[in-house]
């Protein structure tokens, strides 16, 4: 994949594009873009805001490095060091204006997080704009790039995005954005306003998605079109922005319409990351599927390797058991074309698993039955391992995250060398 | 010698309104102004695509008015009158709002009706495109006729005033409608704005319609001024009562903004239950009120306004709309509140008689609500409050018939409709509103006194004894000589005693502001040095492929003590990780005992090797009071060190914990140290908390080892600890160890 690298320190930059290469394998292709050159680019970006968002001419636009067909951008967060760059600026202050006005789907900050784990929300950085946010020291990690390279308890977070696949991803919900701006936005994102799953969004994933509530009120959530979730608010772009663009896309302009749906997108990620997914009361994934209905691996729910071959499983059924999967699993599955554009793994909605009075059934024979490894779900190595008994070594963590609902607790593994933060999660 | 007058080039109509009138709002305004002045109660105002109709229920022009004021530019009969024949008060008074049509259109129709031409109308058309620059003003005409229909006025009033302004020069959006908002919202009056209708509405109130299907938000924008004025009151005092006369008790309840009055910090909601009469008068001790409610709010007409509404206008609108009115069954009965009809009407709740007879406490209020302070005098002036009090005669009536109550005992109205009689009815329901604005006085002068408070418990001690000082010398007069002398020698010693202790605490501050700061620089320092980190990393890495292919063991070695090294700088990071996060630092929340001393140990253990540490003995539900996980690590962190530095000399070197709770439901940390113990009583440990205390013996050959120095370590546990209501102590040593520091707190109920 093609990757643009941005730095203020030529040391610093080498060092990041080794461990690039070294954790992508030959795979990556990285560019190196610093000092002047980069003040250069960065300075035109911002010339190219101010023609589509401030008193500028769009059409004058000029070709910026950022234009060519990069997969991933990654940014140093601390570019304070660059010569002529006034105000200063950070990777924070340049993701939203790369992601509305450059092609490059998918954009790294690195080194801005105070520590490896995110143990509050297990999204790495719940404030950051970027669409993962990393430490350099990460990059070298094999299975950040291709999870199919997971080593057992290497440091791998489960909420990681996969870099490999993570930009195409982004294209496709582009894609998909880009015509449906004026169509209802949680209809066409698969989660209606009057299915069950919505009935289990927390408060907040209810409202995060459009953070109006004048809007919410006057339109109700039902009819709420994309464009009014970009018009709402969020995390990128000024509220004078987004009106600007909302204004030109509604004139017909392309470009503006292109760049709400890079923003959306992007948003819209966070959302299902955050608020959908994060809490794992709506849609569930397989791991914590498993966690709850370990009787679903069916005779090999005793054997702890199986549990993990399920995590890598790419196709249906997943690993489980073909007859419980058929039955019981499969009407449950988000909607294909859904999944595959907003996750990188199989979800299912987790509402109508819970109602099933058979599986409830099922989870009760089995328990009894004793037959069930004792394992645990690692969120910082993404896979399961043997709980371990009070008063052992203690390698496995519970901790307690700040998301909504009845599956706050999670656990990990704690890797020698990784910061875990806020420490407050481990001793609640 | 030859004459010759000025005439007047068609230009300068232009020129006029350009200097007069300037923008397109303004422009708007004018107009809706001449509405105003002619008496209307409705003027309404549609905004189409290509045109704009303002229309209005006012007294119209007659074909006199016409040819003598309208058509005479600068015509100041305005000025001559001063006062509408409903009493209003001109606003326009230059004669040239009409020229300021021409920012708005190209072309204007009028159609006005007045009283003597009912059923037709006058109508007139002005095509500003004919006045041609150059050529005199009298040569410019104006087509008028006198039709036999007249066109339909707002709510099919007989007479009145459209103007249709077409071919428009402006387009008419939020902002330029937010402007015209700010010009004209003085006029309208605010009296049931929802609800009103035409025929309800009395001479002096006026309501602006705006129409603007096509302009989004164009009604909001309109009324953004008018609203965003009325939603900054600073307090709100809310009644109602129901079923009264079944003993249904009222509810008064006052709300406060946040820094109102100044100084108070939190918004604030008090709350009264009270029965009625509120206060007995004369024969009657039963509730005569069956059902009442009312709404009153509170400005501050100083400072600055939202929206930049000038203060001076939000006084005047005040002034003409303020005070409390009161509605019978959805009608404004006039003679309440308004100062137009009565004086004694305006100030029916008697606040202003109140307050020049400077009143000091309630008559209304119980004892217990009574301070010492002049409460009363913080009544708000009736020129910054507005309220209505909302009661139904007919209703009252109905019930109190039922009951056989004579007519002197409910709320009756008088037959001019305007006014309630006086009976024992009214004056209850007056008494209940006035108590309701009492309390808040009260109430007001409570958060004042607060913020007072607040703000001389910043003062220092020496101010503190000036303002002592300066109330003893008021009181010299009434205290005997030898008392005074007394107390001035006292209040003096305080004084001096108060200084001193001021510069300790200056002192220990100018020590301690350094060490903070190298707290902060710690932090930023640990976040950088992931970067060196990494750098250490990749060069041992190096040293290591290096040394494989040349097979050279030395640089074996190297890279391996770099990654020692490493090591120790990553483990040595987690030292400030508790300060790292916001949750951190601030979160509260009741933490488990064993999770943070593991995490301490983990983080400690490097700064403090061959000691042994047994956590064994603490119960794995056993939560510290509510805290931060920064602030229980620096307790642990703190006596550690303190361990630490107690066995640089002694050896085996443990550290062990236990912890429970006992039958009161107190629960327990113990700490304790193989250490050297320390060399005072148990009962004269305490003062190894003070700050800058520092007893511990350490051999000088070993003090370059030893962690802190500073004397302040056991200060900020105890400092910490008693901010969380936990209480800290050296207490007898634990079997197999020298010292032992003990922290205990009162257990979870829930456990």
């Amino acid at each position: 994949m093609k990757i643009l690298m941005c730095y203020d320190d030529i040391a610093d930059s080498k060092q990041a594009a080794e461990l690039i290469a070294k954790g992508g394998e030959g795979a990556n292709e990285v560019e190196e873009l610093l000092d002047k050159q980069l003040t250069d680019q960065i300075q035109g970006l911002f010339k190219r805001v101010e023609e589509h968002v401030g008193s500028g001419d769009p059409t004058e636009t000029e070709k910026l490095h950022f234009d060519k067909d990069w997969d991933l951008i990654v940014i140093d967060d601390n570019l304070t060091r660059l010569e002529n760059m006034i105000p200063r600026v950070t990777a924070e202050s340049l993701i939203d204006y790369i992601r509305a006005f450059t092609n490059i789907p998918y954009a790294v900050s690195l080194n801005r997080i105070q520590s490896d784990f995110d143990l509050r929300f297990l999204l790495g950085d719940h404030e950051t704009k970027a669409d993962l946010a990393l430490r350099s020291t990460h990059l070298e990690i094999n299975a950040l790039w291709d999870r199919r390279k997971s080593v057992s308890q290497d440091f791998l977070p489960w909420y990681w995005a996969e870099l490999r696949s993570a930009p195409e991803r982004r294209k496709n919900q582009i894609e998909f954005l880009c015509t449906r701006l004026d169509e209802p936005a949680f209809e066409n994102l698969g989660i209606g306003v009057h299915t069950e799953s919505f009935e289990f969004l927390s408060a907040h994933g209810k409202s995060s998605l459009v953070p109006d509530k004048a809007l919410q009120e006057a339109e109700g959530l039902e009819s709420l079109t994309f464009s009014d979730v970009f018009r709402a608010g969020g995390r990128s772009l000024l509220r004078a922005e987004r009106e600007v663009l909302h204004k030109n896309a509604s004139a017909g302009n392309k470009e503006a319409r292109l760049a709400i749906a890079r923003t959306l997108a992007a948003q819209i990620d966070y959302w299902f990351r955050r608020d959908v997914v994060g809490p794992q009361d709506v849609l569930v994934d397989v791991p914590h599927l498993l966690a709850r209905m370990p009787f679903l691996l069916g005779n090999k729910a005793g054997d702890i390797e199986a549990w993990n071959e399920t995590i890598q499983a790419g196709k249906p059924t997943y690993g489980m058991a073909s007859d419980l999967y058929e039955k019981y699993i499969a009407a449950a599955k988000f909607d294909d074309k859904s999944n595959d554009r907003w996750f990188q793994f199989p979800v299912f909605h987790w509402p109508r698993l819970k109602n099933n009075d058979e599986l409830n059934e099922l989870f009760v024979d089995g328990a009894q039955s004793g037959a069930w490894a004792d394992a645990v779900f690692c969120e910082d190595t993404s896979r399961f391992e043997e709980w371990n008994a009070e008063g052992s070594a203690e390698s496995v963590v519970e901790f307690a995250t700040d998301l909504e609902g009845p599956w706050a607790r999670r656990h990990i593994m704690q890797i020698d060398g990784y910061e875990y933060s806020p420490r407050t999660r481990l001793a609640l | 010698m030859n004459r010759q007058t000025f005439t007047v080039d068609a230009a300068l109509v232009e020129e006029l309104g350009q200097r007069l009138i300037g923008r397109a709002p303004i422009a708007l305004a004018e107009l809706i102004k001449n509405a105003y002045d002619a008496d209307a109660t409705t003027c309404r105002i549609e905004f189409s695509k290509d045109k704009i109709v303002i229309s209005d229920d006012g007294t119209g022009m007659s074909k006199e008015d016409f040819l003598q004021h309208w058509m005479r530019i600068g015509t100041t009969h305005k000025v001559d009158k001063r006062v509408s024949p409903n009493g209003r008060t001109y606003t326009g008074s230059k004669g040239i709002g009409r020229l300021g049509v021409q920012f708005l259109a190209y072309e204007m129709e009028l159609e006005t009706t007045s009283a003597d031409r009912q059923g037709g109308c006058l109508y007139a058309i002005v095509d500003w495109e004919n006045v041609v620059r150059g050529q005199d003003l009298e040569t410019v005409e104006v087509a008028w006729d006198e039709p036999p229909d007249a066109p339909q006025y707002p709510h099919d009033s007989p007479t009145g005033t459209r103007i249709t302004l077409k071919r428009l020069k402006a387009q008419w959006e939020g902002e330029k409608l937010k402007g015209l908002g700010s010009e004209v919202w003085t006029l309208q009056s605010p009296f049931r704005q929802a609800a009103r209708r035409s025929k309800e509405r009395r001479p002096e109130e006026f309501a602006i319609e705006v129409e603007a299907p096509d302009i989004e938000g164009g009604k909001e924008h309109f009324d953004k001024v008018h609203d965003a004025l009325f939603g900054n009151w600073k307090a709100r005092v809310r009644g109602a009562i129901g079923s009264g006369r079944a003993r249904g008790k009222a509810v008064i309840t006052v709300e406060f903004r946040h820094g109102y009055p100044d100084g108070a910090e939190k918004e604030a909601r008090f709350t009264e239950t009270v029965s009625l009469p509120v206060k007995s008068e004369g024969a009657s001790p039963e509730c005569l009120i069956d059902s009442a409610a009312f709404e009153i709010l509170i400005f501050k007409t100083t400072g600055r306004q939202p929206e930049g509404i000038p203060v001076g206008e939000l006084r005047e609108y005040l002034a003409e709309f303020g005070n409390v009115s009161l509605y019978d069954g959805g009608f404004r009965l006039p003679y309440y509140g308004s100062g137009r009809v009565d004086p004694s009407g305006h100030d029916w709740l008697k606040i202003a008689q109140d307050q020049g007879r400077r009143l000091n406490v309630s008559e209304l209020l119980p004892g217990y609500l009574q301070t010492q302070n002049k409460y009363l005098q913080d009544l708000p002036a009736p020129g910054r409050i507005f309220g209505e009090v909302t009661i139904n005669t007919s209703h009252e009536r109905k019930i109190a018939a039922s009951t056989g109550d004579k007519p002197t005992e409910w709320l009756q109205i008088q037959a001019g409709r305007d006014r309630l009689h006086d009976n024992q009815a009214f004056l209850q329901l007056r008494n209940f509103v006035r108590y309701a604005l009492d309390y808040y006085a009260n109430r007001h002068r409570m958060r004042a006194l607060e913020a007072t408070e607040r703000e001389r418990d910043r003062e220092s001690a020496k101010i503190k004894h000036d303002h002592v000082l300066r109330i003893l010398e008021q009181a010299k007069p009434d205290i005997p000589k030898t008392v005074f002398a007394e107390l001035r020698r006292e209040i003096a010693g305080a004084q001096k005693a108060a200084a001193i202790e001021e510069r300790n605490l200056d002192r220990r501050a100018s020590l301690l502001a350094p060490l903070a700061s190298a707290g902060m620089l710690a932090l930023a320092l640990t976040h950088e040095l992931s970067r060196e980190i990494l750098s250490l990393k990749k060069v041992g890495e190096q040293l290591r492929r290096l040394a494989g292919q040349h097979e050279v063991a030395e640089l074996s070695e190297l890279a391996d003590s770099l990654e020692d090294g490493r090591k120790r700088l990553n483990s040595l990071q987690n030292l400030f990780a508790p300060m790292v996060t916001k949750e951190d630092r601030e979160a509260t929340n009741r933490l488990r005992v064993r999770a943070i001393v593991k995490q301490v140990i983990d983080a400690m253990s490097l700064l403090m090797p061959g000691v042994e540490f047994d956590v064994t003995g603490i119960p794995n539900n056993l939560h510290f009071p509510l805290g931060a996980l920064a602030e229980w690590n620096s307790v642990i962190q703190n006596i550690l060190a303190n361990s630490w530095n107690a066995m640089l000399d002694t050896w085996p070197a443990v550290v062990g914990f236990g912890g429970g709770s006992d039958k009161r439901g107190r629960e327990w940390l113990h700490i304790s140290d193989t250490g050297q113990g320390i060399d005072l009583p148990l009962s004269e440990a305490a003062t190894l908390f003070e700050p800058f205390e520092r007893r511990l013996k350490i051999n000088k050959d070993r003090r370059s080892i030893a962690i802190g120095g500073q004397g302040l370590g056991l200060a900020i546990v105890r400092m910490i600890a008693s901010r969380r209501s936990a209480s800290v102590a050296f207490v007898e040593p634990m079997e197999g160890y020298s010292t032992t520091v003990k922290i205990s707190w009162k257990g979870s109920r829930t456990k």
